[in-house]
């Protein structure tokens, strides 16, 4: 047993130098390097969990909390690149720097999730968006590709600025960087001063810049694009990692620096959240594209998130918590679905593309139908649990207007997932649609868990209700 | 009693066996009937024990099964009966073995799946009128939908797609409003429990929001009108069997919500707005006849039919409201007309849809015009339709006239015009019933170019059995009066004791 600390961290880090040179002078052993990949994830993983804690009071903090979510991230990523794996391959653009950058990326959130002040947070997000910058433009064949790229790269480095500025905004009126200090700062400072105004910019710099990483409206114009321009393999990274690791940011950042400020930002949060809710909603009505549309259901997934942060109660944190496990599970489920399916020897893009499907492949079409409805909120799959989380917090907090809101958009939102599992099942088609997996044992498991929670939510009830015992151990 | 968990088998063991049926890639279409079918009268024995076992001299609940299912959140896995429950667990597995009977006569693509989506909508029913903890409610109900939607969706008609989305979306809506209300109500009582919501404590405007959003959810449900428009849509497109399903069993979950749910919760809301719930419930049963006086299609005469007469279930459910205040015995004889009428429609609108399956399998026609001198080449046939548009227009001797009776009678003690006007269906059913007997099996047919011929074995024998239920609940009504009769007194009585 190793008995330092960061140890994941640094076994990912050594082992990417690795493959990259592994694979540099074994350039035909593609599998080799791809099993180097995932046993590097299982130490890392093992080690995740038996991870010594770090002294509290630091700028890169390891506790129970920050160690369970590594250890999501790692074993979601486990899945992603078993995915990503098979589609590069079908693609025939199968590089193991794919997985490397990737890895870095990986190695980004997690330095986010850990960061215990403002400037390792920027590191982390800073490491985790230029690997996806480079992920994004990796179908090089593509127009909409590099088009993507670029367009996430612009406007990511504008959100990076504008979170500099927050940060030094708080830095200049705090004196500090790390979240406890700021906490202790925050207590005496006036409300009438002009540093509480400049403290509130700050706040809301910072919370527009995660927004924008979160893909959250009014921040959330370059999600669909991205989504359609970047391989399903990257969507399907994009859609999982960066929101697990921008929420435990969220979560740590307002509620142990900035918990003093709450009546500002929960306003905020709520407004965002019901916007994005809206939004996803409303957009996705009209989409053709399948990323597009899962795009905006990531948009309107992530409003209930944020929604349920800005509540502050113990109910909406454990709803957000909840949520956000549920979100990932489903999103890494139907992209993963999507990666393993291909019309004429492409992959799919157009809704219609999937059009037959339960006639040539009716257990993906029952893959899809379980994981479409399930986003949905139809029990008894585990997002009506989820919906069924956040809208009850929202009750106890007795904002009933907007839980009927959320509710209707919930209503408008099942039209189009009704409209996929309508084309999968009610239409007919001509031509190939092909599915090139035998071995889908990891999807097979990954969409089934969504039945089974749903049937057995105390599962996921009691993961969400420990990780709030140890979060709020380390928030106070 | 039993000594083993018979709520739950009777919801998880047809629900398991219909998703192997779905996904086994390679099961025979004759195998998959005959599982089907045995299993479906495995469930209908089982259930015929659980009414015999059922104690009717009490109001208690029955074969409680109580697990604590999300501890945090305090919602349970809780099962029991009561009468109510127990009348519609019987007609649910009754019709689907009549269902089972009928289909294996058919042909379907996948035919193994859709025997198998029945088996899960077949378990799903059960579990909605015995869940007892209102988020357990609230899964079976809402699931209802998922395999009505395939089964609609897959193998129905040309304009399915429409339909199913229709039909999905405006129940979800009214679901969800519901999910709301229960929510709060969870708020307030601390519990999800349906029974602790009856004592709980709300102010009158919190109970008429909350009577209004269950009024939307079960009365989309219910149909209601003007709600109702998802409804012949969905049937006209949907498959036989799916509309005797549609019609007889999954439109009760509104009715029976609404006994659940809206009687003891809402009662001060219900006797303020009960005046305009009951005028909701006389359009519904006038004004939608004469708009099933108008219809072409076979179908969507029926379906509407099944509008107005599902809007005796409602009246009778609005009058307890009317009636607690002044006259008790009214109000339990109009809610057990309710129940009386939940049952007999069950049974009638099944018949006649698979009455409707039958001609449209000869003529491929639902229209009235391409259908009609089916008597001469279908006699047997013919004398059965004929019987149940008797049944269906309330004919004295036959289950129809039993519950609208009943319901005739209690509003009569609310006002002479209500029973009127609610009388005046009598007239009005049986002018659209006549109506399309008269065209479909008296019209001039001397060539037969829709080819019809005497019904199958099957067919006669699924009519023969609803034929003799139709005429026992209409002649010796004693059995369902039995069941129900406490709890619905139970009911009444504890909604005008909690007035008091």
């Amino acid at each position: 047993m190793l008995n330092i600390l960061f140890i994941p961290e640094i076994i990912l880090s050594i082992g990417v130098m690795i493959i990259i040179l592994f694979d540099l002078f074994f350039q035909k052993q593609k599998g080799l390097s791809f099993t180097l990949v995932q046993f590097l994830l299982l130490i890392a993983a093992y080690y995740s969990l038996n991870n010594k804690f770090s002294p509290s009071y630091s700028a890169y903090t390891l506790n129970e909390f920050t160690n369970v979510f590594k250890f999501i991230l790692l074993v979601g990523s486990l899945a992603i690149f078993h995915y990503t794996y098979k589609h590069l391959k079908f693609l025939k653009i199968l590089k193991i720097e794919y997985f490397t950058i990737s890895l870095l990326g990986l190695i980004g959130t997690m330095i986010m999730i850990s960061a215990n002040s403002l400037l390792m947070l920027y590191l982390g997000i800073e490491l985790l968006s230029l690997s996806l910058y480079a992920l994004i433009g990796f179908n090089k064949k593509s127009s909409l590709s590099s088009e993507a790229a670029i367009k996430y790269y612009v406007l990511g480095a504008m959100s990076s600025g504008i979170l500099l500025f927050g940060i030094s905004l708080i830095y200049g009126f705090t004196g500090s960087i790390a979240y406890d200090d700021i906490a202790s700062q925050l207590i005496n400072i006036d409300m009438d001063s002009v540093d509480y105004i400049a403290i509130i910019f700050g706040i809301i710099f910072i919370t527009a810049s995660l927004c924008f990483k979160f893909g959250a409206a009014p921040f959330h114009m370059w999600v669909p694009d991205i989504y359609q321009g970047s391989l399903i393999s990257t969507t399907i990274l994009l859609s999982t990692l960066p929101k697990i690791a921008v929420f435990i940011v969220f979560l740590k950042l307002y509620f142990i620096p900035f918990i003093l400020y709450r009546e500002v930002w929960s306003d905020i949060l709520i407004f965002v959240g019901m916007l994005s809710i809206v939004i996803g909603s409303l957009f996705a009505l009209t989409q053709e594209n399948i990323k597009r549309l899962l795009a905006y259901s990531a948009i309107s997934n992530i409003g209930f998130i944020i929604l349920s942060l800005g509540l502050i109660s113990i109910d909406g944190i454990q709803a957000s918590l909840y949520y956000t496990v549920v979100y990932s599970l489903t999103a890494l489920a139907s992209f993963g679905i999507i990666t393993h399916i291909t019309s004429n020897s492409n992959g799919i893009e157009k809704i219609t593309d999937l059009s037959g499907l339960s006639k040539t492949h009716p257990y993906f079409a029952f893959l899809i139908l379980i994981t479409m409805l399930s986003s949905a909120g139809i029990p008894p799959l585990i997002g009506f649990h989820a919906k069924l989380m956040v809208i009850k917090a929202l009750i106890s907090s007795s904002y009933i207007i907007l839980s009927i809101i959320v509710v209707i958009m919930t209503v408008v939102s099942a039209y189009y997932y009704l409209k996929v599992i309508k084309t999968i099942y009610f239409d007919n088609r001509e031509d190939l649609i092909s599915t090139y997996s035998n071995n889908s044992i990891i999807l097979s498991i990954n969409v089934l868990s969504l039945i089974a929670l749903g049937i057995f939510p105390y599962l996921l009830f009691n993961l969400t209700s420990y990780l709030m015992r140890i979060f709020s151990v380390i928030s106070i | 009693m039993f000594d083993y968990p018979i709520l739950s088998l009777l919801i998880w063991v047809p629900i398991l066996i219909g998703l192997l049926l779905i996904l086994s890639k390679n099961i025979s279409d004759s195998l998959s009937q005959l599982i089907t079918l045995l299993l479906s009268f495995l469930i209908l024995v089982v259930s015929i024990n659980l009414a015999q076992a059922y104690d009717h001299t009490t109001s208690e609940l029955q074969f409680i099964e109580r697990i604590e299912w999300i501890s945090g959140l305090n919602i349970f896995y809780y099962l029991a009966v009561d009468g109510i429950s127990v009348s519609l667990i019987l007609l649910t597995a009754f019709i689907n073995f009549l269902i089972a009977i009928y289909a294996s006569s058919e042909n379907y693509a996948k035919k193994s799946s859709f025997l198998g989506y029945f088996l899960i909508l077949e378990g799903l029913l059960i579990g909605t009128f015995s869940a007892f903890d209102s988020i357990l409610f609230y899964i079976f109900f809402e699931s209802l939908l998922i395999p009505l939607f395939l089964i609609i969706g897959i193998w129905g008609g040309a304009n399915r797609k429409y339909a199913t989305l229709k039909f999905f979306l405006y129940t979800l809506f009214g679901s969800v409003l519901m999910l709301i209300s229960i929510i709060y109500l969870a708020k307030i009582s601390g519990s999800f429990a349906i029974q602790d919501f009856y004592s709980v404590n709300l102010s009158f405007q919190e109970e008429l929001l909350i009577l209004l959003a269950f009024l939307i959810g079960f009365g989309i449900k219910i149909p209601m009108w003007p709600v109702h428009t998802w409804l012949p849509d969905a049937h006209v497109e949907a498959p036989t069997s799916g509309s005797v399903i549609l019609a007889s069993v999954l439109l009760k979950v509104g009715g029976y919500g609404m006994i659940r749910f809206m009687l003891p919760v809402t009662t001060d809301a219900g006797i303020y707005l009960s005046e305009y719930m009951i005028y909701l419930s006389l359009i519904a049963i006038i004004y939608i006849s004469f708009v099933a006086y108008a219809q072409e299609d076979m179908k969507k005469l029926i379906a509407y039919s099944s509008v107005a007469h599902m809007g005796f279930v409602t009246l009778g459910i609005f009058l307890v409201f009317n009636l607690l205040d002044s006259n008790t015995s009214a109000a339990i004889i109009g809610l057990e007309g309710a129940m009386v009428q939940m049952i007999s429609h069950g049974l009638i609108s099944a018949a006649l849809f698979f009455c409707i399956g039958i001609i449209y399998k000869h003529s491929k026609s639902r229209l009235l015009k391409d259908n009609y001198g089916v008597s001469k080449f279908m006699p047997i046939f013919s004398f059965m339709m004929i019987f149940f548009l008797m049944a269906n227009s309330g004919l004295p001797g036959t289950s129809g006239f039993v519950g609208e009776f009943l319901v005739i009678t209690s509003s009569l003690g609310s006002s002479i015009l209500f029973g009127f006007l609610a009388a005046t269906s009598l007239l009005l059913s049986a002018s659209y019933s006549l109506k399309m007997g008269k065209t479909v099996l008296f019209g001039d047919n001397l060539k037969n170019t829709q080819g019809y011929i005497e019904c199958s074995f099957n067919e006669k024998i699924v009519l023969t059995i609803l034929i003799i239920f139709i005429l026992y609940l209409g002649i010796v009504p004693d059995y369902l009066f039995k069941i129900i009769d406490q709890s619905v007194i139970g009911i009444v009585e504890s909604l005008s004791a909690g007035k008091i």
